[in-house]
């Protein structure tokens, strides 16, 4: 028998959805319970890790994880030229600058200041339009840079907008959408094509069961991730 | 007292004791190997003025440069890839007579963007094969490069041949130009239910070539192969290179191509574990015209720290 196929699972917003599509048929694989960041599904031939959503795409270029799920924001930050066999229809949202609401503009003569952890994909929107941006680089709680003074823009997800509206921030452009994808390690394709191709066919294959079957329907978090 | 600091650039290694012991081994393998194939060395310098080299770089490769400005206001690159370097260097060395060239070459390289588990500084080995073109001498040059990762100690490898532009060659006559491309590009990125349902929408026949690309593994008398202008070569190659033991070979046309210069067939080499190919290797036959000298050139190189611990 093959050794098992080993698969990084990002513990981040999509973890829910995604543990809800493992645990429809055939997979059948229950949310993952406990602190161990590795999780053997012997049965099934998958061993998982649990891993931080931009730690994904290393694991998987380095070939310690065979395949990945990652969302496209953390790919491009990432600069990663992984095969994505699959996006997943569920996670989406948008990568966005915002702003406060009712803000006045910035001052004139210096370059406007974006609070962002995604620093190369807010530095090409800023290129692409020619306006100079100084990135102020935060790794999480973005949205209460400009109340605090650090910044005159966000560039940061959006989904419900919720956090934002929360948070006094107002969308002003959308910079691009952002989807889950299955990301899968190219020497893991030259030694175990086959194998790959077959969990990518039965991932694609549950993704398209109805939401009356077992298990269907959309792909919402369990209560044990959300 | 300023504590010492033990500390490495991201991506810098150093050897000592028996790490050096064994990479030293297998390095004396190897060109041991190379010499008794009848190449010789070249020895290129681990620095030079950027301006040449600039033209043959894309965007991603100009970026992973360690450049700096010399005391004359010159500015220098620090040796990221041997084989432009060879054809500057050895351009000029060139006559005009001159028939089949063997050279290795051996030493560091430097890319940055590296960290997160990858070499800055890699110490590479290659060898190249000039004035040649056509499938004898691309699997002479996969054959030599097998044969000295069998040399320091690597049995077990996947070879994946793969050949430039040649998605968009066979994803005509229904997909030209820039909608060939984009297609290509996705297959490339093997993008299962995209491109399956784009090509579906052509015929059923179109979205099974394209199925068949995306998943690679073609075999080397595959019907698809056929129809590739490089496709007998490809074919000639893996023929050549599936006897070996311990060997596999699959042809992979959405594999990209990892050098920008390639021109034509191009392979990589998997070993048994790790996600990043051991050896890559291919056909560069403008890279020498560019610095004065057309010749047919084909080769590749290894990265030390990729087979040291097989």
């Amino acid at each position: 028998m093959s050794a098992s196929l080993t698969f990084a699972f990002p513990k981040g917003r999509i973890a829910g959805p995604l543990a809800t599509l493992l645990a429809r048929p055939p997979l059948a694989i229950a949310p993952f319970a406990g602190r161990s960041l590795i999780v053997d599904v012997e049965e099934k031939g998958l061993r998982f890790l649990i891993l931080k959503d931009f730690d994904v795409p290393t694991y998987v270029r380095r070939g310690a994880a065979d395949l990945g799920v990652v969302g496209s924001d953390v790919l491009s930050e990432t600069e990663c030229d992984l095969p994505r066999p699959l996006e997943f229809p569920f996670g989406r949202c948008r990568f966005s600058l915002l702003a406060p609401a009712a803000a006045p503009p910035p001052p004139e003569g210096r370059a406007l200041r974006v609070a962002t952890k995604y620093v190369r994909l807010a530095r090409d929107f800023f290129d692409r339009k020619g306006i100079a941006a100084d990135i102020v680089t935060l790794s999480g709680s973005v949205e209460l840079a400009p109340r605090m003074g650090l910044a005159d823009f966000v560039a940061d997800l959006v989904d419900t907008g919720e956090t934002m509206r929360a948070n006094g921030l107002e969308e002003v452009e959308k910079i691009c959408d952002v989807a889950p994808q299955l990301v899968v390690n190219r020497g893991a394709l030259a030694r175990r094509r086959r194998e790959v191709f077959a969990f990518v066919e039965r991932l694609e294959g549950m993704l398209e069961v109805s939401p009356d079957s077992p298990g269907g329907g959309p792909c919402s978090p369990p209560s044990s991730l959300s | 007292v300023t504590p010492r600091r033990v500390s490495l650039p991201a991506g810098a290694a150093a050897y000592v004791f028996g790490e050096a012991t064994r990479r030293r081994a297998a390095e004396e393998k190897i060109v041991e190997r190379l010499r008794a194939a009848g190449y010789r060395e070249a020895i290129v310098p681990s620095a030079d003025y950027l301006a040449p080299y600039a033209p043959h770089l894309n965007a991603r490769e100009e970026r992973e440069l360690y450049r700096f400005v010399d005391r004359q206001g010159d500015t220098l690159a620090l040796r990221a890839d041997f084989t432009i370097a060879l054809a500057r260097h050895l351009a000029a060395r060139l006559t005009e007579d001159a028939e089949t060239t063997r050279v290795f070459y051996r030493g560091e390289v430097l890319r940055g963007g590296a960290g997160q588990g990858s070499t800055a500084e890699s110490y590479h080995i290659g060898a190249e094969l000039l004035g040649v073109t056509g499938p004898p001498a691309d699997l002479e040059i996969a054959q030599c490069c097998l044969d000295v990762l069998a040399a320091a100690g690597v049995e077990r490898v996947h070879v994946i041949l793969g050949a430039v532009a040649a998605l968009e060659a066979l994803l005509a006559p229904e997909r030209t130009g820039k909608e060939a491309g984009d297609l290509a590009r996705r297959i490339s990125q093997r993008r299962l239910a995209e491109t399956a349902s784009e090509a579906a929408r052509v015929s059923p026949e179109f979205a099974r070539r394209v199925r068949r690309l995306l998943e690679g593994g073609l075999p080397p008398d595959d019907p698809l192969l056929a129809r590739l202008p490089a496709g007998e070569g490809l074919a000639a190659v893996a023929r050549g290179l599936s006897g070996r033991p311990g060997c596999e070979v699959a042809v992979d046309l959405a594999e990209p191509a990892s050098r920008s210069y390639y021109t034509g067939f191009f392979f990589a080499v998997y070993g048994a574990t790790g996600g990043e190919p051991i050896a890559r290797g291919g056909r560069y036959d403008g890279l020498y015209a560019a610095f004065g000298a057309p010749r047919p050139a084909v080769g590749f190189s290894l990265g030390l720290e990729g087979i040291a611990g097989s």
